[in-house]
């Protein structure tokens, strides 16, 4: 059976390797609490070959001012129009920061336009269950970034179907840790992150 | 002596005025064999309507370098059972059949199928145009998306012609798969195909996500059943029932090896080829995909689909329903990979689907056509084999009239040559 890879999009213009252990405590959160067949390891796609489209799911992530090649634009397009879903984290979680304002512009200009994704959306039962929407992150109350709560994500839809998804509240920063300090933690804050893989793979 | 000569005298003048009378009776007698009515094509109907209205019984000698229409086709046949003796013959004449049967696709469509006796064109039109131009011997099969009225195929000889069945009304379609990209594109694909799609997608063991209402397989309700692993083993039995009353399975990928769906399976001793191409190719796309191929096939399975030499896609009938087993554990990379991506995936899965599942044809009730469709069969039941039969009426006894003859002037001269010898009158 093809087992799950967890993907991190390369891109020219940032820094797009900015929270390389997130992708192991997502694996192993997969591996922990669902059934789904993870590959033990994650893999870096660059966003302008062909190898993206191997990987229907593609995180990216940064705090550099964001700017697509032509190339990477093609692809982003055409795997958007497959069945792929990108999710984006600004690692900045600063909406007047370059990383969300060029970001966004990026993906706007690329897929459509962002939109607040509501609440009570599908994704947030998709595995555990999120009763108010996206799970704030500590990151969100420390004072760093915009100092602001982000009460939705953002999202481009086409064909009915979500293909971008957009993130305001520094997951990356939340999930990139330690995998020895998830023991210390009451809450497992990765959780929101198997939902954000079942839904993209069962919707 | 004398006394025995004059006997055998008398005999012989007796004899041979017998036979005189009986060659009398011969020439005179009215009936002895008939000549035969013949008639081609366009004169036949005229030929039949003689032998119809005059009562005579004479044989019929028909030739066609057509199939007749099927009145006079009915008309001929109607005159052999009566007793007129028939022969024909149609040289250029050979064996066609066509048929056209809907598409098990939620998007419509006909398939139309055409064979051919021996070598020849055919022109494919139904009401709204010309379909296809083909040529060759056996069988040809064209796909429609959309047929309007009745199919006709022009062929040298003869026209067919098929009437469009009622369309299909498909049921949904069960998917049984763990989370995963293949089951994800596979509903993905079933949708854009038109199929109402439910699903049971296992996350975690005791907790799945379903789409529409994944009951169990049931013959009224779901037109086939996919199974993409193992996770679809705890309905196993249920699976069975579902197939055997007449429902279709398709076991994709790792659902192939299965042990409890082993069988139902077209195929076992199945292996698992994975391919050493990290992206896909781009001719044939499919060679980069890893597959499970068996190593036997069932006593009554057949090989629908093959790469290489191995097989991807093998079917069986069991009970009154269809198993396929297909080969690719991964045909999501097709959709997100290949050249069309999307529309491959999507034949992929529709011709699947149209071999698999369970769509019975509700038939129009309309008079019998089939002399229609194969035209040249019907003139054969109704005329008998090309040839036709001799005349077997009994005419009585055709005796030889020369020989009696002069066997009667033998007798005579032998007579008068007997009273000469003896010296009387």
């Amino acid at each position: 059976m093809s087992e799950f890879v967890f993907a991190t999009a390369m891109y020219e213009s940032g820094d797009w390797d900015s929270a390389p252990l997130l992708p192991a405590n997502l694996i192993d959160s997969i591996a922990r609490y669902t059934a789904i067949p993870v590959a033990p390891s994650g893999v870096n796609v660059p966003l302008a070959s062909a190898q993206l489209f191997r990987y229907p799911f593609v995180w990216l992530t940064g705090h550099l001012p964001v700017r697509f090649t032509d190339a990477e634009r093609r692809n982003l397009v055409a795997y958007c129009r497959r069945g792929g879903l990108l999710f984006v984290d600004d690692h900045n979680h600063d909406i007047d920061g370059a990383f969300h304002r060029t970001a966004s512009e990026e993906i706007t200009r690329t897929v459509g336009p962002l939109r607040e994704l509501p609440n009570d959306h599908a994704l947030y039962s998709a595995f555990f269950h999120f009763r108010d929407g996206p799970p704030t992150t500590s990151h969100e109350l420390n004072g760093w970034g915009d100092n602001m709560v982000h009460e939705h994500l953002l999202h481009v839809q086409a064909a009915g179907r979500i293909v971008v998804l957009y993130s305001n509240k520094d997951y990356s920063s939340e999930w990139d840790f330690h995998p020895d300090s998830k023991r210390f933690m009451s809450v497992d804050p990765t959780r929101f992150g198997v939902n954000l893989v079942v839904y993209a793979l069962t919707r | 002596m004398s006394r025995f000569r004059r006997v055998l005298e008398h005999a012989a003048r007796v004899v041979a005025l017998l036979l005189l009378l009986v060659l009398l009776y011969e020439v005179l007698r009215p009936g002895g064999a008939p000549s035969a009515r013949s008639a081609s094509d366009q004169a036949v109907p005229g030929a039949l309507r003689s032998a119809t209205l005059d009562g005579e019984g004479r044989p019929l000698e028909l030739r066609f370098s057509r199939v007749p229409d099927p009145a006079t086709r009915d008309w001929a046949g109607a005159l052999r059972r009566a007793g007129v003796p028939l022969r024909w013959d149609g040289e250029r004449l050979a064996g066609a059949v066509i048929t056209v049967e809907p598409l098990v696709d939620p998007r419509g469509g006909h398939e139309v199928r055409v064979w051919r006796e021996v070598e020849s064109p055919a022109v494919m039109r139904d009401d709204a145009g010309e379909l296809a131009r083909v040529d060759g011997a056996g069988v040809t099969v064209l796909t429609a998306p959309a047929v309007h009225g009745s199919v006709v195929a022009e062929l040298p000889g003869q026209r067919l012609r098929a009437h469009v069945q009622d369309p299909l009304q498909p049921k949904a379609v069960l998917v049984l798969a763990r989370a995963g990209w293949e089951a994800r594109f596979l509903l993905r694909s079933l949708e854009e195909l038109g199929w109402s799609a439910h699903a049971r997608l296992v996350v975690a063991p005791g907790l799945s996500v379903v789409q529409g209402t994944p009951t169990t397989p049931d013959t009224a309700r779901h037109a086939a059943v996919i199974v993409l692993d193992t996770t679809g083993a705890s309905q196993a039995a249920a699976i069975a029932r579902y197939v055997r009353a007449g429902g279709g399975l398709i076991m994709a990928g790792e659902a192939s090896a299965a042990n409890a769906f082993s069988a139902l399976a077209p195929g076992t001793g199945m292996r698992r080829f994975v391919s050493a191409r990290e992206l896909l190719p781009d001719e044939r796309p499919e060679d980069g995909l890893t597959r499970w191929s068996p190593m036997r096939l069932h006593a009554y399975a057949a090989t629908l689909g093959m790469q290489g030499d191995a097989p991807v896609i093998s079917a069986r009938r069991v009970g009154a329903g269809r198993v396929l087993q297909a080969a690719y554990e991964d045909s999501w990379r097709l959709r997100m990979e290949a050249g069309d991506g999307p529309e491959l995936h999507r034949q992929w899965w529709a011709q699947l689907l149209s071999a698999a599942a369970n769509a019975p044809v509700t038939h129009r009730a309309r008079a019998a056509t089939w002399g229609e469709h194969a035209p040249y069969a019907a003139m054969l039941d109704a005329l008998g084999m090309p040839g036709g039969e001799r005349d077997t009426r009994l005419q009585g006894v055709r005796l030889p009239r020369l020989p009696l003859f002069i066997a009667a002037l033998a007798l005579l001269l032998c007579e008068w040559f007997s009273r000469r010898l003896r010296g009387a009158a």
